[in-house]
């Protein structure tokens, strides 16, 4: 078990304007058992955090951790909580959607038709090439970028964009981080996830429609 | 050789149209000198043009140069583009008609011009898409591609930017647009910021593309509508006034949206603040009409958060009452909305309304604020106030900041009565003031006709303090009077609602 930590700051110093909250926050993430951290809601990223919790409370749960003294290692559950940690692959800190989180189930479905290298799949920001054919549940096709079979036109290319942005529908962006590269999937996506209520009039989708695309997932970077 | 009687040739067909002789020597010398001398030498004389006669010189040599370039074996690609920039160059100089007569009208041939241009493209854009079929994809089709693409762009700053583009008519200038919009992957250049397009091209392609529909079909159904309106947002700026890019891009966005992140760009900064300026500044009812409605569409799409935000940018920078009043309204309907079932949230019915109600419910000059110029405001203020009380069971329970509410409420409602107090004493002394003096006059002009009758006529001077008549200045203050009966009115019934919500508490 690791030696208690020392107490760096004095009071003076935690009240001060030049000690950062982020520090305060750091300091007893590293050193604080997980259900201390649960307990004063100092867990998860640190930026996040700062903007929830207020100095007088970091000083105070700084002061208590070390009259308390659970620091990490003192949990009995902690031991192998960390060693579960250690297996899993090292996750990204997870931004805070900005927008309403959807727990409803996933609104589209897929079913691959060929499958992909299975091992290359595009993460969130990447960009990736498709090529697609979409269609109205009646069969009408309202879109495509492949070429018609008569005339091969070297000028086409497939379409690309980042994934996972939101530059597209709703259904493509989910749909595309479960395919991996070569896979062509048949994806049926419900109007929530599509173009809603308003659907695209220009472009021949009526409203509340549901959409079914054929995508290829040529490359992704 | 033959070069040479070139330029004598088209100066007479310019100058008389029923010369035939010369039209037919013309086309028979395009038809046997060297390509690239005839090339160089119509050029010139496309340079030289005079500006009298822009329209007559593009018209007559533009289908002689389509000779000229054709019968070229190599630079095909670079004298398409070298004839279109000079003829663009000349065109530029001719006047844009914006109406729909002067279009049909075509005073200065600028509808022909372009016409004789599309039609000169006409043959290059059909053997590229002839070559689309063979694989052979040489380094002399791109070039083409390219300074085909680059006359697009344009022409789409000028003229077709300022021209008055509607498909319903298909007029001459909307023929063209359709004409020159070829090319499947035009679309990338709309969400491209970066390229040597000019951001007004960019603009009106994206106004032909989603607004008049043009090669719409080409426009992949896959991009999500937010995107699109983030997208046009900059273009949007450019042609605000046009309002039709922008309404087409926030009809695709579903209601309660828009999140708050996206007020933190540029452009969604931009034009509302543009848009705010129309609305108080633009001599054009017609504008301001149309403007407001937007302005309205667009605060629907926000989600609550970025309405909050939206709503104190406004209220902070505005400097309008008639626009802050617009946003107080809207206040209200968002509270309102906010106590629906499953809509609660803190941005309307929360610790965060207060800092909200408090721009909402504040004098700009304290005690002192023109109480007439700033009606608009206070009298929806009023009217938030109300609300809010009559609902008051309702917000208890829901917002844990009612306290804070009432002091707010009573700061404003005191500090209003005293204005109010001040203002009607001030604007009852002018008014006693203007009646006593319009009493004198009276008098004065009574013995001034009197004397009249004994001397000769005098003119009785008018001395007005400002350019009304004493009567029109009459009638603003009265109606200031009762402006602020109005507002005390107000302030009665909410201090009743206050006392009879008191009542029922206890």
């Amino acid at each position: 078990m690791a030696a208690e930590p020392a107490r760096e700051w004095s009071d003076e110093q935690l009240k001060s304007d030049d000690l950062p909250k982020k520090d305060i926050i750091k300091f007893i993430q590293d050193n604080a058992a997980h259900s201390f951290l649960n307990e004063h809601k100092l867990l998860g990223n640190i930026k996040n955090v700062a903007k929830t919790a207020k100095k007088e409370q970091l000083i105070t749960a700084y002061n208590q951790l070390f009259e308390s003294k659970r620091f990490k290692g003192t949990d009995p559950v902690e031991e192998v909580t960390e060693q579960v940690k250690a297996v899993k692959v090292e996750e990204k800190p997870k931004e805070v959607k900005t927008e309403v989180v959807d727990e409803g189930p996933p609104k589209f479905t897929k079913s691959v038709l060929k499958k992909g290298d299975k091992t290359n799949f595009p993460k969130k920001g990447d960009t990736v090439s498709c090529w697609y054919t979409g269609t109205l549940e009646d069969g009408t096709v309202f879109d495509t970028n492949i070429p018609a079979a008569a005339r091969k036109k070297k000028q086409a290319k497939p379409l690309s964009f980042k994934v996972g942005m939101g530059k597209v529908i709703r259904g493509w962006d989910e749909a595309l981080l479960t395919m991996s590269k070569g896979e062509t999937a048949r994806v049926e996506i419900e109007p929530e996830w599509a173009y809603g209520k308003k659907g695209l009039p220009d472009s021949k989708i009526p409203p509340n429609a549901k959409l079914i695309f054929e995508i290829e997932l040529v490359s992704t970077d | 050789m033959g070069c040479v009687l070139l330029s004598p040739l088209v100066c007479e067909i310019i100058k008389n149209k029923n010369c035939d002789h010369c039209q037919t020597a013309v086309t028979h010398l395009t038809r046997i000198c060297n390509p690239k001398e005839l090339l160089h030498s119509l050029l010139e004389l496309v340079d030289d043009t005079d500006p009298g006669a822009i329209s007559e010189t593009i018209l007559t040599l533009t289908p002689h140069l389509q000779t000229v370039v054709l019968r070229l074996d190599e630079g095909k690609a670079a004298s398409v583009g070298l004839v279109l920039s000079a003829l663009q160059r000349q065109l530029s100089r001719l006047p844009v008609p914006y109406t729909r007569q002067q279009e049909e009208a075509d005073e200065y041939g600028l509808c022909r011009c372009c016409a004789a241009l599309a039609a000169f493209t006409n043959p290059f854009t059909e053997s590229l898409k002839r070559e689309n079929g063979n694989c052979v994809n040489t380094a002399e089709d791109e070039e083409l591609r390219a300074e085909l693409l680059k006359f697009c762009m344009r022409s789409l700053r000028e003229p077709l930017l300022d021209a008055e583009l509607r498909g319903d008519r298909k007029s001459p200038l909307w023929l063209f647009a359709t004409e020159i919009m070829v090319g499947e992957r035009l679309f990338f250049i709309i969400f491209h910021t970066v390229g040597d397009q000019s951001k007004e091209s960019r603009a009106c392609l994206a106004y032909l593309l989603f607004v008049q529909l043009i090669n719409i079909e080409s426009f992949p159904a896959v991009f999500s509508p937010v995107f699109v309106l983030q997208c046009n947002m900059e273009y949007i700026n450019e042609m605000l006034s046009r309002y039709a890019l922008y309404e087409k891009s926030l009809e695709g966005v579903q209601d309660n949206s828009l999140p708050v992140s996206l007020l933190e760009l540029r452009s969604f900064y931009s034009v509302p603040q543009n848009l705010r300026h129309i609305l108080s500044d633009c001599p054009m009812k017609h504008l301001r009409e149309k403007g407001l409605q937007v302005f309205q569409l667009f605060i629907n799409k926000l989600d609550a958060e970025a309405k909050h935000k939206f709503f104190r940018c406004m209220l902070k920078t505005s400097n309008h009452p008639g626009i802050e009043g617009y946003i107080v309204k809207n206040i209200r309907n968002e509270v309102e909305s906010s106590m629906k079932p499953d809509n609660g949230n803190k941005w309307f019915l929360g610790a965060e309304f207060v800092s909200l109600l408090g721009l909402a419910l504040c004098l700009p000059q304290g005690p002192e604020t023109d109480l007439v110029h700033n009606m608009d405001k206070i009298m929806e203020s009023l009217n938030l106030l109300r609300y809010l009380l009559l609902k008051e069971k309702e917000l208890r329970s829901i917002a844990d900041v009612w306290e804070e509410l009432c002091r707010i409420k009573d700061e404003y409602l005191k500090m209003l009565r005293v204005c109010i107090s001040i203002s009607r004493g001030y604007y009852s002394a002018e008014l006693k003031a203007l009646r006593e003096d319009q009493k004198i006059k009276a008098k004065e002009a009574r013995a001034a006709a009197r004397a009249a009758r004994l001397v000769q006529k005098i003119t009785v001077k008018h001395e007005n303090a400002s350019d009304m008549s004493p009567e029109a200045q009459q009638q603003v203050l009265q109606s200031a009077l009762v402006t602020f009966d109005l507002m005390e009115s107000l302030i009665v019934r909410i201090e009743e609602i206050t006392e009879e919500n008191l009542k029922i508490l206890n």
